[in-house]
């Protein structure tokens, strides 16, 4: 049993290195020779540093309050379909965020926008405002499920306490939730801020037509235009700063959610108890319903009227043409679902199962590498997946880089954190008393991990795969650096369609993927009587 | 303050919890819910806080020497009531130092702060914790969490005390301490006190009345003395030997 364990910590030790500690080590070293500061100083560059600024800092903002408010509604105050609000809430965030991209140019795109089509209003949904927008709509969901478990942990006596020394339940609020809320607050601003930073999807697709350039889509172009990297290129300094900004918004974050975070007492009292709405909370739900339609109901209908429809310019003009012409007349579309379908599958299994073992070592029998691999997965998935795919290409020949190989590799550096996060947890919960049993009965270390440890965390396990391999099957940021001829995958082939070729195509593609996610969400919740999924 | 609980009944869903409970807590005294876990105490104690609104029922607040003046506290909200209470958790703001703690009642009243600061270090020296005031509740020890949260219900002035099964988080030999010093506290503030207890001991030495309940139902309330010498049934008999 040790021998396995230490294969395969090593096994994931090795694939860091080579997938992600050495060649962004790589990267930095071809950099630091760089006069960086004229680079930046350049006034092209400079704007897109402060474009990117702009649309994190205000996007992370107004989510960050949004999302706080919204859960404290939704998980303090007693409404009806409550639970059903909170999930369209945060279902969102399964969605690769350029979807709501799409989304929002058929509802709003100059001209031919659905709200245009119907309203005559005159307004467009490209550049930096609605780039910001978009991607605001999306963060809220973002912002729930970050807090979550603070809402679902806090216990409601402390608000009860206030109530009874004297304070109205808005003065409860602020002197008592908010304190304590104060470092999941900043912590999830933060954590945003870095989505918005490294997001690529929604800049390119909105604010790159009107011009407004940000930091991963100016390094995009820069690899496109220049045909590769070099030391001197933009796309290197571009994705220095990034990398540098992200590490410290990373290490604020660190020190914030290791300092600062408050643990609540146990007992029998800590049962949440909902409390009663007032007029206010009533306003505030009706609020978060109106958010909802928007963040969801209505792309989900633009998607799906986009998809259906015959003619852009004629808002009611329905076929299924568009669904044959891409399922069957189209051999890419199905060459791109084969390839991102083998690439998430291979790479969210061989994370399954390594994290698995590695879970195990790091927390069953305290290992050090093990649990160092566990805080470098967490910072593989926070690091802009630009960057990280810049690094692989400069490391890798061009020979690998064009192949499924490093895309998988990509997929399992970015998302191994996903599958540890579940099954840490779910290994801490496992007592040592019951392996402890297995060996008095006379199991060895392997059969008591096979057959007691191992059927225990069946579920989490196939739920963590499940859970990894729906952002893997749907990404855009790397693949779209990454993939080349005959290797695009499904995230590739939906930005191209949109950019460049078919809307209404990748609508349609959009849908099928919506479906494809639903039924992975709802295949984990009903593996994990929903405990994991949204 | 006398408490006056008239036909409390609650339903969670189709389940009777609490049916048709009626006593009384005379000022200065003390009345300890005694029952077995699920019996609804906890509801009650609740109930009457104010967190917890009854399906039907009155609770009153008033002077034994007017009986005629007493207020229906029913629909009043929690933070009006002025009730303290002490939660089996303690319920301490982990955020605020103890004298925070303490003095948060005080400040929701906008006193003055020379007034708050007084008010708060008098009601920590009468716990003997006037030199922890500058402590979080993490770096406190159970019994000395406790305190804090007696502290912080005392410092109002409370018209009644509730306490939820306060000493349960304790080991025996504090338990047996802090039992002592409640019920010193109480006489010396002269306390009126309503205390949710499944442990017949503590209720034995800290009430002056006590309410048996089962299953929602109140069965016996009484003296210590008249419960032990009269049970009203076989049930009463068992959980008060």
């Amino acid at each position: 049993m040790r021998k396995i364990l230490f294969a395969s910590t090593l096994t994931q030790g090795f694939l860091f290195l080579v997938g992600f500690i050495l060649p962004v080590l790589y990267l930095l070293n071809k950099l630091i020779s760089i006069h960086s500061i004229q680079y930046l100083s350049q006034s092209p560059v400079k704007k897109a540093f402060i474009n990117s600024l702009i649309f994190s800092s205000s996007s992370a903002l107004i989510s960050t309050f949004l999302a706080f408010l919204f859960s404290w509604i939704l998980y303090r105050f007693h409404f009806a379909y409550k639970d059903k609000i909170l999930f369209l809430l945060k279902i969102p965030y399964l969605f690769p965020p350029f979807l709501f991209a799409m989304a929002w140019i058929a509802l709003a795109a100059p001209q031919v926008g659905a709200i245009q089509q119907i309203t005559d209003l005159d307004f467009s949904i490209y550049g930096l405002l609605g780039a910001s927008f978009v991607f605001t709509l999306w963060a809220v969901a973002f912002g729930a499920i970050q807090f979550k478990p603070f809402f679902e942990t806090l216990p409601s006596v402390y608000e009860e306490a206030a109530l009874l020394c004297g304070a109205s339940p808005r003065k409860a609020f602020l002197k008592i939730l908010f304190p304590l809320a104060k470092p999941q607050v900043l912590s999830c601003f933060l954590l945003t801020f870095l989505s918005g930073l490294s997001a690529f999807g929604i800049p390119a697709l909105l604010s790159s037509p009107a011009r407004d350039y940000m930091l991963t889509t100016r390094i995009y172009q820069a690899i496109k235009t220049s045909g590769g990297f070099d030391q001197h290129s933009e796309a290197g300094i571009l994705s220095f700063s990034l990398l540098f900004i992200s590490l410290v918004v990373l290490g604020l974050q660190y020190f914030i959610t290791k300092k600062s975070s408050f643990s609540f007492q146990a007992g029998k009292g800590i049962r949440s108890t909902l409390l009663k709405p007032h007029k206010t909370e009533y306003l505030l739900f009706i609020f978060c319903m109106i958010f909802v339609f928007t963040s969801v109901v209505l792309p989900s209908f633009a998607l799906l009227h986009q998809s259906f429809l015959q003619d852009r310019s004629q808002f009611i003009s329905f076929s299924i043409l568009r669904y044959k012409y891409v399922f069957f007349e189209l051999p890419e579309v199905w060459q791109c679902l084969e390839n991102s379908a083998l690439t998430a599958f291979l790479a969210a299994c061989v994370a399954g199962i390594l994290a698995l073992f590695v879970a195990y070592h790091a927390v069953k029998k305290k290992n050090k590498l093990a649990r160092i691999l566990i805080e470098i997965s967490s910072l593989s998935y926070a690091l802009p997946g630009t960057v990280l795919a810049l690094a692989l290409l400069v490391f890798f020949s061009r020979s690998l880089a064009d192949t499924l190989w490093i895309l998988a590799l990509a997929y399992f550096i970015k998302y191994v954190a996903f599958v540890l996060k579940t099954l840490t947890p779910a290994t801490s919960s496992i007592s040592n008393e019951l392996e402890e049993a297995a060996a008095l009965s006379g199991a060895t270390p392997f059969q008591s991990f096979t057959l007691i440890f191992a059927p225990l965390l069946q579920h989490a396990l196939v739920a963590s795969i499940l859970l990894a391999s729906i952002p893997m099957f749907s990404e855009l940021t790397m693949s779209v650096l990454l993939a080349g001829a005959g290797t695009e995958t499904l995230g590739v082939l939906l930005y191209r369609f949109q950019e460049y070729a078919d809307p209404s195509s990748a609508c349609v593609l959009a849908c099928l993927l919506v479906l494809l996610i639903l039924s992975f969400n709802f295949i984990v919740k009903k593996t994990t009587r929903g405990k994991l999924g949204i | 303050m006398n408490l006056k609980i008239q036909n409390i009944t609650k339903y969670f869903n189709s389940n009777v919890v609490l049916d048709d409970i009626s006593f009384e807590v005379k000022q200065g005294s003390c009345v300890s819910l005694l029952g077995s876990s699920g019996c609804g105490k906890t509801t009650l104690l609740r109930i009457v806080a104010g967190l917890e609104q009854a399906s039907s029922g009155q609770i009153f607040l008033g002077m034994s020497s007017a009986p005629d003046s007493y207020n229906d506290i029913t629909s009043t909200p929690a933070y009006k009531r002025n009730m303290g209470m002490v939660f089996q958790s303690y319920a301490l703001w982990p955020h605020m130092k103890v004298i925070e703690n303490v003095s948060f009642p005080l400040r929701i009243q906008k006193l003055s702060k020379t007034e708050i600061l007084k008010r708060a270090f008098e009601i920590l020296k009468l716990v003997e914790l006037e030199r922890l005031s500058q402590r979080f509740p993490h770096e406190l020890s159970g019994g000395q969490q406790q305190r804090v949260a007696l502290a912080r219900a005392l410092v109002m002035q409370p018209h009644v005390l509730l306490l939820d099964e306060p000493l349960s988080n304790l080991d025996a030999k504090l338990r047996e301490q802090m039992r002592k010093e409640l019920k010193i506290l109480q006489i010396k503030l002269n306390l009126t006190m309503l205390y949710v207890t499944h442990d017949q001991l503590e209720a034995l030495e800290l009430s002056d009345q006590i309410a048996i309940l089962d299953q929602g139902k109140l069965i016996q309330f009484g003296t210590s003395q008249e419960i032990k010498k009269n049970p009203v049934n076989s049930f009463v008999a068992k959980f008060i030997s």
